[in-house]
């Protein structure tokens, strides 16, 4: 059974995908890479996505939750351009996550250079764990 | 490294969940809602079209209730109405000063008229108030006293000088009354008769002292030395043409008695009554009717001073009328706008108190509802392709009759305001 906290975070990034409605191939394969990692058959992703929840909810760890971003930052990426729309959507998330207000920002702007600079996960989290 | 962790530092538990009330998540966990309930119900309900149109229904008063509700909600759809009053409440700030600065106009051209009406009267009794110098309050009945004595003295004037410049010029004496020689009372008809030239002589002759006279009262108008210069030689003019007619009728008197051997000289003439009597008949009456012609001139002009200042009141009046006239109009317009903005301010005022129906939200989520009504006619019904079709097309009917109902099948505004009445 997938938890709601994943199928959220699917639909989320499936959301950012379109962020810039124009959803690309790279983004789409993106999606899937994620499903992988994260133990997703490509059916469950597609089940998820076409039988959309209304119970979204936000993980409770601050390691899930700043994974979980830091695959949408790596998501707005995978087109290799970061629009407008997505960038705001980001902080949306990042403000959703319950990060403090006044860091949104700088906070977005991290995820997406690190992002861009290909960090891994486990670099950002022990750096916040150390 | 610490950078980093304040930047992933969280917000407290109590903060969070305000954060997780932020309307955009609402509204997205509202639409997947509707997307659902349409599927839960139609798998429930076979797809059947009557049940869609209740739950159509039942979807519309639930959202039009939860609107209601949403007094956060209602307050940002209200805003642009808010707004519009405000400004509209400074429109009617802005009238209403207008307003006020327009009555104290019209106030003052109301005591403007009422004081120009007050001059108009009492310039009568008090004409120096006004500027209006050495006038007599009753300047009417002084010109009508002079012209009653100025008219009768104008007639002696002409008889005499019309009888003394024909005894002077053209008579022949046949009697040595002085009475005949100064005054003949047939001197117009014996004229007449000795020809038209001789009879228009003497009747102009009066003119001509009537024309002294009038000079002299030019003359006195400017207080000038050289008008007295003038006046003084005036009269003496006057005064010698009198003694020539006196001596020559003088004369005829003498030569119609004289002895043989005598000879007429001007101090026989000075010497004779006759000669000062008609001198004094003629000059000193002309002297009086010279100086009842000034007074009687004088006291017209001055009926004519106060009459001028009344026409120029008059006219006063008259202009500041058509400025008041022009004001009320003024007034009537802005009062009218008044009127209307009050209109429109309790207008938005019932909007504000009112509901604001979020329509294209409505719309939104009835589609989303149908869609999943629709979704679950074609996944869990077992049913032939065409039933579902038949079915569908239904449910498609009875979902426009739906929105036909609410009047919302063409809208193409984001809101509906129900207003508060």
């Amino acid at each position: 059974m997938i938890s709601t906290e994943l199928k959220s975070h699917f639909l989320r990034l499936y959301q950012m995908a379109f962020a810039d409605d124009n959803f690309d191939v790279l983004e789409m394969q993106m999606l899937y890479k994620f499903a992988e990692e994260r133990g997703l058959s490509k059916e469950q992703l597609n089940d998820i996505l076409l039988n959309p929840s209304h119970d979204s909810s936000i993980p409770e760890s601050l390691q899930v939750r700043v994974e979980y971003l830091y695959d949408l930052a790596v998501m707005i990426w995978a087109d290799g351009k970061v629009t407008n729309d997505e960038y705001n959507t980001l902080k949306k998330y990042c403000k959703k996550f319950e990060f403090l207000d006044e860091n949104i920002t700088e906070l977005a702007d991290y995820l997406l250079e690190s992002a861009k600079t290909g960090v891994s996960k486990e670099e950002i989290i022990t750096e916040i764990n150390s | 490294m610490g950078a980093i962790k304040k930047l992933f530092k969280l917000k407290d538990k109590a903060n969070s969940q305000e954060a997780y009330s932020s309307t955009e998540e609402a509204r997205e966990q509202i639409r997947i809602t509707y997307y659902q309930s349409g599927y839960g119900a139609s798998t429930k309900a076979s797809g059947c079209s009557i049940n869609l149109g209740v739950c159509l229904k039942n979807l519309y008063y639930s959202f039009e209730d939860l609107c209601r509700k949403q007094l956060n909600e209602q307050e940002r759809l209200k805003q642009p109405y808010i707004e519009e009053q405000e400004k509209q409440r400074t429109e009617l700030k802005k009238r209403e000063t207008a307003l006020s600065i327009y009555e104290d106009q019209k106030n003052d051209l109301i005591s403007t008229i009422d004081k120009q009406k007050f001059e108009m009267i009492d310039v009568k009794q008090n004409p120096e108030v006004y500027g209006i110098q050495d006038v007599d309050k009753r300047p009417k009945a002084q010109f009508y006293i002079g012209l009653g004595l100025l008219l009768p003295i104008t007639i002696y004037l002409f008889v005499f000088y019309i009888s003394a410049s024909y005894s002077a010029f053209f008579k022949n004496f046949e009697t040595d009354s002085l009475t005949a020689a100064i005054f003949d009372a047939n001197a117009l008809k014996l004229s007449l008769s000795h020809g038209w030239l001789e009879a228009i002589f003497i009747i102009t002759i009066p003119f001509v002292f009537m024309g002294l006279g009038y000079l002299i009262h030019m003359f006195q108008k400017n207080k000038k030395f050289i008008s007295y210069v003038k006046l003084a030689a005036l009269l003496i003019l006057t005064f010698m043409f009198d003694v020539i007619l006196a001596y020559l009728i003088e004369k005829k008197i003498f030569d119609f008695d004289r002895v043989l051997g005598e000879t007429f000289s001007p101090s026989i003439a000075i010497e004779s009554v006759n000669f000062w009597g008609i001198i004094f008949a003629g000059f000193v009456v002309y002297l009086i009717w010279g100086l009842v012609f000034d007074f009687v001139m004088k006291e017209h002009e001055n009926v004519d001073k106060i009459k001028t200042f009344i026409r120029g009141k008059k006219e006063e009046i008259k202009n500041t009328e058509l400025k008041k006239s022009d004001l009320l109009i003024k007034v009537d317009i802005i009062k009218q706008e008044v009127t209307s903005i009050n209109g429109k301010i309790s207008e938005l005022q019932s909007k504000i108190d009112g509901f604001v129906f979020p329509v294209k939200e409505y719309l939104h989520y009835h589609y989303q509802y149908k869609e999943g009504w629709f979704q679950s006619i074609n996944e869990v019904l077992a049913l032939p392709a065409k039933s579902k079709d038949e079915l569908k097309t239904k449910c498609e009917t009875v979902s426009l009759d739906h929105l036909k109902e609410l009047n919302l099948e063409n809208m193409d505004f984001q809101h509906l305001v129900f207003t508060k009445n």
